[in-house]
């Protein structure tokens, strides 16, 4: 069962500002790793990238079949992810690697209102965990 | 403690001299030695599409005995550094060993840092031979309870992420990921007005031209300002070679294509910092003019924090 936050000290300070009964069940553990990510690191990642779920490839139809602006922002405003593959969103994630998901989780935290919002916020923050884990190890 | 840690590294027997486990970076020189066989052999069989998956079948072969140096050996990555390395060697004949060496590193370390990532959160996404010899190790060490535990929690955790809204940056971030993967550049600058990355001033078709698209399609990259159309400029973005994709799947045709950009620095390009005055609303994206303003300071979690204060979300 997911019960805890990895948040860095100062995301931290924004998760206790939240009120006390969305904060309740919630263990809060100090998010320590470091990592600085490369141009050359995300390139080779992103060069790796293996999608299948169907979903994603309808959506590849769409935009290759569009070269209108505005059409393209509508059907990536329109996309949600449920039911996309776990498998794809795991590869997703990879090629974005962590750096981002600090700017993402610190915008997202503010605007949590249900215990949901929280487990999604949970659910990233572990998630820029295992990545920090996998990328320390083996890039540095 | 977590399924990488956990990792047990291999070691060789009790008895034998200590010697350092490393990755395998399989260089046509270092086959040769390794498996005795002739280096113009190994050679040919490298740069032969055909002939490569003959070799890796070789490595294979030798498996347990490399494994006793080696911590890498599993056909995927055989397969992935040994198509890099042909590639590198077709495209620059005259590369030196350093700079081949340089970017089988880089290759492997991802490769490697891809496997920690999926054993631990989705290792279902394995290659199966991975998956069956990583998950068992895991299991020896930490125990088929724990094991299954820690799977359960990355279930609801994938399932908690697809809870996010239409329209959460996050989102917008994998999508312009994914098209990169496709060869669809035009998110490129929305991306780098989130994350930092090649130089955000250049549009969308130069930093196509940096980025090989690994796609066995046609690459369409958009310029800033314009959209392609019969009066706007070629844009001159090379086209990979190789197969398409086959019908009902997005997977990138590595196969003939520019899997890794064909010019790896020798050091890394540093990222520039900061980030922009605002997120770009995913629901309009307007061409961007001009590239996107210079990056906020603030390199450090902490800074970047201070910047999100009081700004709507």
């Amino acid at each position: 069962m997911m019960t805890e936050l990895h948040l860095t000290l100062a995301e931290q300070k924004l998760f206790a500002s939240l009120p006390a009964n969305l904060r309740e069940g919630w263990t809060v553990v100090e998010e320590m790793q470091k990592f600085d990510d490369t141009i050359t690191h995300r390139r080779t990642r992103v060069s790796f990238l293996k999608l299948h779920d169907p979903k994603l490839n309808v959506l590849k139809e769409q935009i290759e079949g569009t070269k209108d602006a505005a059409e393209i922002a509508k059907l990536v405003a329109d996309f949600d992810l449920k039911e996309v593959q776990q498998a794809d969103l795991a590869e997703l994630f990879f090629a974005l690697g962590p750096q981002p998901l600090y700017l993402i989780i610190a915008a997202t935290i503010p605007t949590v209102k249900t215990d949901k919002d929280v487990e999604s916020l949970a659910a990233l923050s572990l998630i820029r965990n295992a990545l920090l884990r996998a990328f320390v190890r083996n890039y540095t | 403690m977590t399924a990488t840690d956990a990792l047990p590294e291999a070691v060789p027997d009790k008895g034998q001299e200590s010697v350092e486990v490393r990755p395998l970076l399989p260089t046509p020189e270092r086959l040769s030695q390794l498996l005795e066989m002739d280096r113009k052999d190994v050679e040919a069989m490298y740069i032969s599409a055909e002939a490569r998956g003959k070799l890796v079948d070789t490595i294979m072969e030798h498996k347990e005995e490399l494994k006793a140096d080696h911590n890498n050996i599993y056909r995927g990555e055989m397969e992935e550094l040994i198509r890099v390395g042909a590639e590198r060697l077709a495209n620059d004949p005259d590369i030196s060993m350093e700079l081949l060496d340089e970017t089988l590193q880089e290759v492997q370390k991802t490769l490697a840092a891809k496997r920690d990532f999926l054993l631990e959160t989705s290792p279902d996404n394995l290659p199966d031979d991975e998956k069956q010899e990583l998950l068992s190790r895991l299991e020896e060490s930490e125990g088929e309870a724990k094991t299954e535990e820690e799977r359960s929690l990355w279930r609801k955790a994938w399932d908690a992420v697809t809870w996010l809204p239409r329209k959460h940056p996050v989102i917008t971030l994998l999508l312009a990921l994914a098209a990169a993967a496709w060869g669809i550049y035009y998110f490129w600058d929305q991306l780098a007005a989130l994350i930092a990355i090649p130089n955000p001033a250049k549009g969308a078709a130069e930093v196509a031209r940096e980025i090989a698209a690994p796609t066995g399609g046609e690459v369409v990259g958009i310029p800033q300002g314009a959209l392609p159309g019969p009066t706007a400029p070629p844009v001159d973005i090379p086209l990979p070679q190789g197969g398409g994709v086959s019908p009902g799947e997005i997977v990138p045709d590595l196969a003939g294509g520019t899997a890794v950009p064909p010019n790896i620095p020798a050091g890394s390009m540093p990222a520039p910092s900061g980030i922009p005055e605002t997120l770009p609303p995913v629901e309009s994206a307007p061409l961007p003019t001009s590239g996107p303003p210079p990056l906020d300071p603030g390199e450090t979690p902490e800074e970047m924090l201070e910047w999100f204060k009081d700004r709507p979300f």
